[in-house]
């Protein structure tokens, strides 16, 4: 009777088990900022953002800070003010002959239209050595399930790397023009679906952003002083834009130590692959201060940099493996971006 | 035994919590980073560091011209509890002057101070303002660098208010009052140090002085006016609302200012031309739009009158003008809106010349100068003609408005002035060496008057300015002066 008993309480306080409901809090909108100036010729753009809460299922919107005053001083005073595109709502841009100069130290003011004042910490411009030289490499990324591996074509930079400073490199890439074709003489009328061969065009010029598919950054530590190549760029191959002759400038950039730090974490976190050697997610801090509220998390960073360029004809005969060519079964007209005359400036 | 060992075991607790020490609090302030500087203005960051909870009855940061800190100027921001970042700020600075800076932090009666940063308050620097021409009350915008808070704008003696300083570079001015110059310098004054811009400052200008009334607080209309040795004439037309011909004119001394009537040996008429010299054509009204064509032609000699043969065609608001001792008859009604006359005094002659390329009538500005006519044709065109070759040229455009025609235009020296067209204020004035223009003052009055005549004398304009016909009241012409130059 009495172990019946016992029983019966061991059970009770079971049913007593209350469920803990997890309270999340709201993400922060956040001001971001991202933009860089450089000593290249401009415009140069700055784009300011309000961050929004992220989750499994959509829950805000990255929305654009509009309507602020931004400007560019430099370290003898001299304002640059930044005009708002029309086009693209809060990314703002400096005047067309603004270039940075070499040595100075630039601080990136923000005014926004509810009058908070947010200010960069001083950026100085470093000088940038030049690109010797651009080498291609095709690479190509397995594909779980995939027989065709993913293709592309690295960049690598060649750099007299300066032993008297220490250098720390950032290479972006310009958008891309290449050639692109078509096949206006498959064309399908796709309300009577009935062939309906076009005269015009199967050849175009295409120009498109391709973006730089990881943050391609390097620090000199391992090469000061040397002749070095390295890796700073990727194009995927798509299937269109290596089926003749690719244009790309690859900009180099002298970024400052903080900023190196800055994109070094950013590439860390934005590279996590879910193992357990993966560094814990964190927020980023970067250069950017509330002059209203210090304590005030402001995320992204303004570098100022030094900038060297050059161009790269890339030939489908550089490549050593490339996807299969896609097929336009129209005038290559209808992609967007694309047009039958080549820049001004093409010459392969 | 068992008591021995209990007892031991207690003082061994003993002496491990003895053993415990308590760990100092490591309290840290870091000047970090100055992130502006001007000329007066400073910002500077800095941090409270430490591994315990912590309260600073006071934080901020030091500021002197000695390393040693000696009477700094105390930046403080009071209480702060917990470490974390601060940035503190400071005005009033001297321009171009060296400074250290260092953060401190008050805790539990101790200062603590950060280390020692120098810097160098920057200079002042003007780099431009634009417009570089404008009038008071307007705006200038002055771009430059470390302008600070409290920057003087002076133009001339004249202080500027300062309507805005956006980030101490760019200076939103209203321009004050003239004080009697139409070109001054603008100095920008920053503490104790004046910077002044090469280029001058241009007050928009032109001064009307009023000088009187038409006599007997007559309005005509229609009327004809000119000018020549004896003085300023102005005369015939008709009264306000058909209230008859006025007869005769009346004769303005500029330098005495008083008028003198002068009588016309012929009938009153509206619509006629005249010239220094001569004076001619005009109709009488019999019934609404019924015209009775006066073909009596003119030598004007002084103040007397002397009748010579007839015009050879009617003229209504004819346009007339001399050069090079003739008479140059030109469009409107009779004649034709595109036929020239000339009259050669020698001869006593009419001939024809080439047909006008525009429209002519008395509503067009006009003015003469080098034995050249100009006309302000109704596209603002400024077409010259030539007499010696008998053609036409477009020399520049017209800027202003032309309202509903009727304008004035006079020469002064290498400068025309042009404007006052019918509900126009306005005046131009046209450099004719450099065919620039500049805009004059408004001039003042009733802004639906009419030009009832104008004439140039000593450097000025002599305007007489009559209210529309429509405007009822007792609203005599009045008689302005104009300087150009006139502030």
């Amino acid at each position: 009777m009495l172990k019946r008993l016992i029983n019966l309480f061991l059970l009770l306080p079971m049913a007593c088990i209350d469920p803990y409901e997890v309270t999340v809090p709201d993400g922060q909108q956040l001001l971001t900022v991202e933009g860089l100036i450089h000593t290249g010729p401009g415009p140069h753009a700055i784009t300011l953002t309000r961050s929004d809460t992220y989750g499994s299922v959509f829950e805000g919107l990255i929305r654009p800070v509009t309507g602020a005053t931004v400007v560019v001083r430099d370290d003898e005073g001299r304002i640059t003010f930044l005009a708002e595109g029309q086009d693209s709502r809060g990314s703002y841009f400096t005047p067309v002959g603004f270039q940075a100069e070499i040595g100075k130290s630039y601080t990136l003011q923000i005014q926004t239209a509810d009058e908070r004042v947010y200010t960069s910490l001083p950026e100085r411009v470093e000088s940038v050595p030049e690109i010797e030289d651009i080498g291609v490499k095709t690479v190509t990324i397995p594909v779980e399930g995939e027989i065709i591996p993913r293709s592309g074509v690295q960049l690598i930079s060649e750099i007299n790397d300066p032993a008297d400073q220490n250098n720390f490199y950032f290479w972006r890439l310009s958008p891309v023009v290449h050639v692109l074709e078509a096949r206006p003489d498959l064309f399908t009328d796709r309300e009577f679906r009935t062939s309906a061969p076009k005269d015009c065009c199967s050849v175009c010029y295409r120009t498109e952003s391709t973006g730089n598919q990881s943050l391609f950054i390097a620090q000199d530590d391992n090469f000061n002083g040397l002749n070095t190549r390295i890796p700073a760029a990727f194009i995927e191959d798509n299937g269109l834009r290596f089926v003749n002759t690719l244009r790309v400038d690859l900009k180099q950039y002298a970024i400052s130590q903080e900023a190196f730090r800055f994109l070094r974490l950013v590439k860390q976190q934005a590279e996590i692959s879910g193992s357990i050697f993966d560094p814990p997610p964190a927020t980023i801090r970067g250069n950017m201060i509330s002059l209203d509220n210090p304590d005030e998390v402001v995320l992204g960073y303004f570098m100022a940099a030094g900038e060297s360029t050059r161009r790269i004809y890339i030939s489908k005969a550089d490549l050593t493996f490339q996807q299969n060519a896609g097929i336009i079964p129209d005038d290559c007209r209808t992609v967007s971006g694309a047009s039958v005359n080549p820049p001004f400036d093409w010459n392969p | 035994m068992r008591r021995l060992l209990s007892l031991g075991i207690f003082l061994m607790l003993l002496a491990g919590w003895a053993c415990t020490e308590e760990e100092d609090a490591t309290v840290v302030v870091a000047t970090e980073e100055v992130v502006f500087v001007s000329g007066e203005k400073i910002r500077v960051l800095g941090r409270l560091i430490t591994n315990q909870p912590i309260s600073a009855s006071d934080h901020g940061f030091q500021l002197s011209t000695s390393e040693d800190f000696s009477s700094p100027i105390l930046v403080s921001l009071g209480i702060k509890e917990g470490p974390g970042r601060f940035i503190g700020e400071t005005a009033g600075l001297a321009i171009n002057q060296r400074y250290f800076v260092r953060a401190f932090a008050s805790v539990d009666g101790v200062e603590l101070v950060g280390e020692t940063i120098e810097i160098q308050t920057l200079s002042p620097v003007i780099e431009s303002y634009e417009p570089t021409f404008a009038k008071a009350g307007e705006e200038i915008i002055i771009q430059g660098r470390n302008l600070p808070d409290g920057t003087r704008v002076f133009f001339g003696n004249q202080e500027a208010t300062v309507l805005q300083n956006l980030f101490e570079s760019r200076l939103r001015v209203r321009i004050p009052e003239a004080a009697g110059e139409p070109l001054v310098k603008v100095r920008v004054q920053i503490q104790d140090q004046v910077l002044e811009f090469g280029q001058a400052f241009e007050y928009q200008s032109g001064k009307y002085t009023l000088l009187g009334q038409f006599p007997e607080g007559q309005r005509i209309y229609g009327n004809v006016f000119f000018d020549n040795q004896s003085g300023f004439f102005v005369g015939l037309g008709t009264r306000r609302l058909d209230a008859g011909y006025y007869q005769g004119f009346q004769r303005l001394d500029p330098q005495s200012g008083t008028w003198t009537p002068v009588s016309f040996p012929a009938e009153s008429r509206v619509g006629a031309f005249a010239t220094s010299n001569y004076l001619g054509g005009g109709v009488i009204e019999i019934d609404r739009e019924v015209f009775d064509f006066k073909r009596d032609f003119w030598r004007i000699d002084g103040s007397t009158f002397t009748q010579l043969p007839n015009l050879p065609t009617n003229s209504l608001n004819s346009l007339a003008f001399e050069l090079n001792g003739e008479l140059f008859l030109a469009g409107g009604e009779g004649v034709g809106t595109r036929t020239v006359w000339r009259y050669s005094p020698n001869a006593q002659s009419w001939a024809t010349q080439s047909p006008a390329p525009i429209d002519i009538s008395n509503s067009l500005a006009w003015f003469t100068k080098g034995n050249k006519a100009y006309f302000i044709a109704s596209d603002s065109a400024i077409w010259e003609y030539t007499p010696a070759s008998d053609s036409w040229r477009i020399l520049t455009f017209y800027p202003g408005s032309l309202g509903n025609g009727y304008g004035m235009a006079q020469v002064v020296g290498d400068k025309v002035y042009i404007g006052l067209y019918r509900r126009v204020e306005q005046v131009w004035e046209l450099d004719f060496n450099t065919l620039a223009w500049k805009a004059k003052n408004f001039i003042p009055g009733l802004p639906q008057s009419i030009n009832a005549g104008y004439f140039t004398f000593e450097g000025q304009i002599y305007i007489l300015r009559a209210p529309e016909e429509s405007i009822a009241g007792i609203l005599p012409m009045e008689l302005y002066r104009f300087d150009p130059n006139g502030i």
